[in-house]
């Protein structure tokens, strides 16, 4: 590890060992709930369920003052979306 | 309020395709698309700059006159833009450009293109460059809606990064735009797909039928390919890749140097250093390409090339893919990728849409049939137009000034290359994957890796390579003030934002001070200060009114040409019993003696000098075409036949002696 970029140099590449500290992956579950299904659900509902969620909250759909809040629900959807059809693909 | 509405009034928002060599502009207007003809009638505009002795000339005017002022003439500055003086790219592009680029100096190494403008160099960033072609588009729009338009949606290349877009954004900003939205080329393209088909199965009645598509867009200077999934009203981006540097220019670049090492061979003399002839040879081989879509062989022919000897060359339509074959072949690379990134196998592809110029040559559309097993290609739409259709209807979406059924579509669009910052040992942690839907972010936190470490400098960098070395660096900022302790205690939170645009912010956070530092990526690497914007915006504006007066000129000139056509024209048709022989050669006099003025004034005379020259032809003109019609009217006049109680204008009524009521003529004042 080269250290503090060495004598003189800048301050540490910080993160560095950057040490994730997030705690332990949320089960799949959350994700499923988050779409508004159960873990049962198929691949076509999940798709399904993410266009509708996805038109509801996008933020080119929420303009003006709903906008910053629609954007947080937007993201949870898609990141959402995107573990559930990891979790699918891997089954 | 949706972003685009002004105050009460109907405002447009216009959709602009900014390519490398040719630009198209779309406006959504009374429930339709209308894509928009420029003042030469034409609805693709070169994205052409030119500055001659006397003004500027923008699109078509610029392309025109580029034989005789290669120098001055710039065009590709979508190849220069959001890229450093240093990039490889750059300099092996500079070797072909008949325009002079220089590096601006500053440790950022941003490239400058050089012309001599009334005698004096004035260097320009490509954003200006592209900005002034915004500008020429804009105009086009706003001649056409009859109102000023602000408002704009910009495509890019769906695999143009990070500075990429965000100084395409900036051209907008020097343009006077308000830039609505950066969209990526390949999705407008899916759009005027999606549009068009759903058209055609109106009576199927749509329900939640999903199509996947591959957009691919071939373009003058850019190459991308998309996978969508489109449902009814959502368009949803599977994948995306691409190459930002592969287009028609570059197999005119190899029919160029083939043509060249030809001449050399014949002629024992090398014409590269002829700016002039260079420039004839190029515009003559990208005809000849064109040409080569249909025709089986072509010959390039130009006069008195290079030291009085011509230039002839017959090139088959073989010879040329076999210049142009490591292109066509490497093309196919991202279509591979972009088809693994989705997950989709082949046969799930229902169509492959063709999109941009290049895609009209015959060994593109058969290698891309070939590997999805001879399938059929989609050629429906109009590939000039469609990124600038699509374009528009997501300003119409955008601005809400669109139809229902436009309002409620939605695009899903994705980063093209994962983002990620530098850790120990040049290693690249990516915090968002490519491909993924934005806007997005992602967070994580990270930790010092020092004892009584107080700040940390981070590293942004874009790509997929493992090691940052071998990624696009971004910028880097600092995070200073964190409360010494011993390393890994501190706990630093790092944030990633894409937007809508594509573009990151990043910001860090101290999660014990809440101290926080962020940085608008861009700024740090090759991109242009808000100062610089600001300053270009009123050099575009002080233009703007030399501009307007040169244009005001280029009209008043234009109009008396036309005029002269048409006066010869008429000249020609005119029955020669008609015209008294004197008559015709007072009017042929006046022709001449025109001319000769035009000749001598045309580039130093003013808009009034131009009209009163037009107002004396009319004038000449109007005195004979009196004679005329009269002696026309002398023959109606014998079989007139006044209503009762009228009489003639000789007689106090409103009858002329043809028997034309000339109340007829004068228009109603309701």
């Amino acid at each position: 590890f080269a250290g503090p970029g060495g004598p003189g140099g800048p301050g540490v590449p910080g993160p560095g060992r950057g040490r994730p500290t997030q705690a332990q992956k949320p089960p799949v579950e959350r994700y499923f709930r988050s779409l508004g299904l159960p873990p049962s659900a198929t691949h076509d509902e999940v798709r399904k369920a993410y266009r509708k969620l996805a038109l509801q909250y996008h933020p080119d759909k929420n303009p003006g003052q709903k906008k910053a809040a629609a954007e947080v629900k937007f993201r949870e959807v898609a990141e959402a979306y995107d573990k559930v059809c990891e979790h699918l693909r891997t089954k | 309020m949706p972003d685009g509405a002004d105050d009460g009034k109907k405002s447009y928002s216009m959709g602009i395709d900014l390519g490398t060599t040719y630009s198209c502009v779309g406006i959504f207007k009374d429930g339709e698309v209308q894509i928009i003809a420029n003042d030469q009638g034409n609805r693709t505009t070169p994205s052409y700059v030119a500055w001659t002795d006397k003004e500027r000339l923008l699109g078509d005017a610029a392309k025109n006159q580029v034989a005789s002022n290669p120098t001055n003439t710039v065009f590709d500055a979508k190849r220069l833009i959001g890229r450093t003086f240093q990039d490889p790219i750059v300099q092996a592009d500079l070797k072909l450009w008949p325009f002079r680029v220089v590096s601006d100096g500053s440790p950022d190494d941003k490239p400058l293109i050089e012309v001599m403008y009334q005698d004096v160099a004035k260097k320009f960033h490509p954003e200006e460059i592209s900005s002034m072609i915004l500008t020429k588009m804009k105009l086009t729009a706003e001649a056409f809606v009859g109102q000023r338009v602000r408002n704009a949606v910009i495509t890019v290349p769906a695999y143009f990064n990070d500075s990429q877009r965000q100084a395409t954004k900036d051209a907008g900003e020097i343009a006077g735009l308000n830039v609505l939205r950066i969209v990526n080329e390949p999705t407008a393209a899916a759009i005027a797909y999606g549009l068009d088909t759903k058209s055609k199965e109106k009576k199927t009645k749509s329900g939640e039928k999903e199509t996947n598509i591959l957009v691919f867009d071939m373009g003058g200077g850019t190459f991308d390919v998309s996978i969508l999934t489109i449902t009814d009203t959502v368009f949803e981006v599977k994948a995306t890749a691409g190459d930002p540097h592969l287009g028609g220019e570059d197999f005119d670049n190899r029919m160029l140097s083939y043509c060249i090492s030809e001449f050399r061979r014949k002629h024992k003399s090398d014409p590269t250093r002829n700016q002039r002839a260079i420039r004839r040879l190029r515009t003559q081989c990208e005809r000849a390409k064109r040409q080569l879509s249909t025709q089986t062989s072509v010959t390039i022919e130009v006069d008195s090339l290079h030291e009085g000897q011509d230039f002839n060359l017959r090139l088959s339509r073989a010879k040329f893919e076999e210049l142009c074959m490591d292109y066509f072949k490497k093309a196919m690379e991202p279509v591979s990728q972009c088809l693994g990134d989705s997950g989709l196998p082949k046969s799930q592809i229902s169509d492959v849409v063709l999109v941009g110029g290049s895609t009209r040559i015959p060994k593109v559309q058969e290698l891309i049939s070939s590997f999805f097993n001879g399938k059929q290609l989609c050629k429906e739409i109009n590939p000039d137009e469609a990124v600038a259709y699509g374009a528009a209807v997501q300003a119409a979406i955008v601005s809400g000034t669109g139809t229902e059924e436009v309002e409620n579509m939605l695009l899903l669009d994705v980063a093209p290359l994962s983002l990620g910052i530098e850790m120990a040992g040049g290693m690249m942690q990516k915090l968002i994957e490519r491909n993924s839907t934005i806007p997005t972010n992602k967070s994580q936190d990270f930790t010092t890796a020092e004892d009584y470490q107080d700040y940390v400098e981070i590293k942004v960098y874009e790509g997929e390579r493992a090691m940052v070395k071998d990624n696009n660096y971004l910028g880097k900022f600092v995070l200073t003030g964190i409360p010494k302790t011993l390393r890994g205690v501190p706990k630093i939170k790092v944030t990633f934002n894409v937007d809508s645009n594509g573009i990151l912010e990043v910001t860090a956070e101290d999660m014990k001070t809440h101290r926080k530092g962020e940085i608008q990526i861009t700024n740090e690497k090759g991109r242009l200060s808000q100062r610089d914007i600001e300053r270009m915006l009123q050099d575009a504006e002080a233009h703007k009114e030399e501009d307007d007066l040169a244009r005001g000129e280029m009209m008043a000139r234009e109009s008396i040409t036309v005029y002269m056509r048409r006066t010869r024209k008429a000249l020609e048709d005119i029955d020669s019993e008609k015209i008294l022989k004197r008559d015709r050669e007072r009017l042929e006099k006046k022709m001449e003696e025109v001319d000769l003025w035009l000749d001598e004034h045309s580039n130093k005379a003013t808009k009034e000098e131009f009209e009163a020259k037009q107002r004396e032809l009319e004038s000449a003109m109007n005195t004979i075409m009196l004679k005329i019609n009269r002696s026309e009217s002398d023959f109606w006049e014998q079989q007139a036949i006044l209503p009762e109680n009228e009489k003639t204008i000789e007689q106090g009524g409103y009858f002329l002696d043809s028997g034309l009521d000339i109340r007829d003529l004068i228009e109603d004042p309701d």
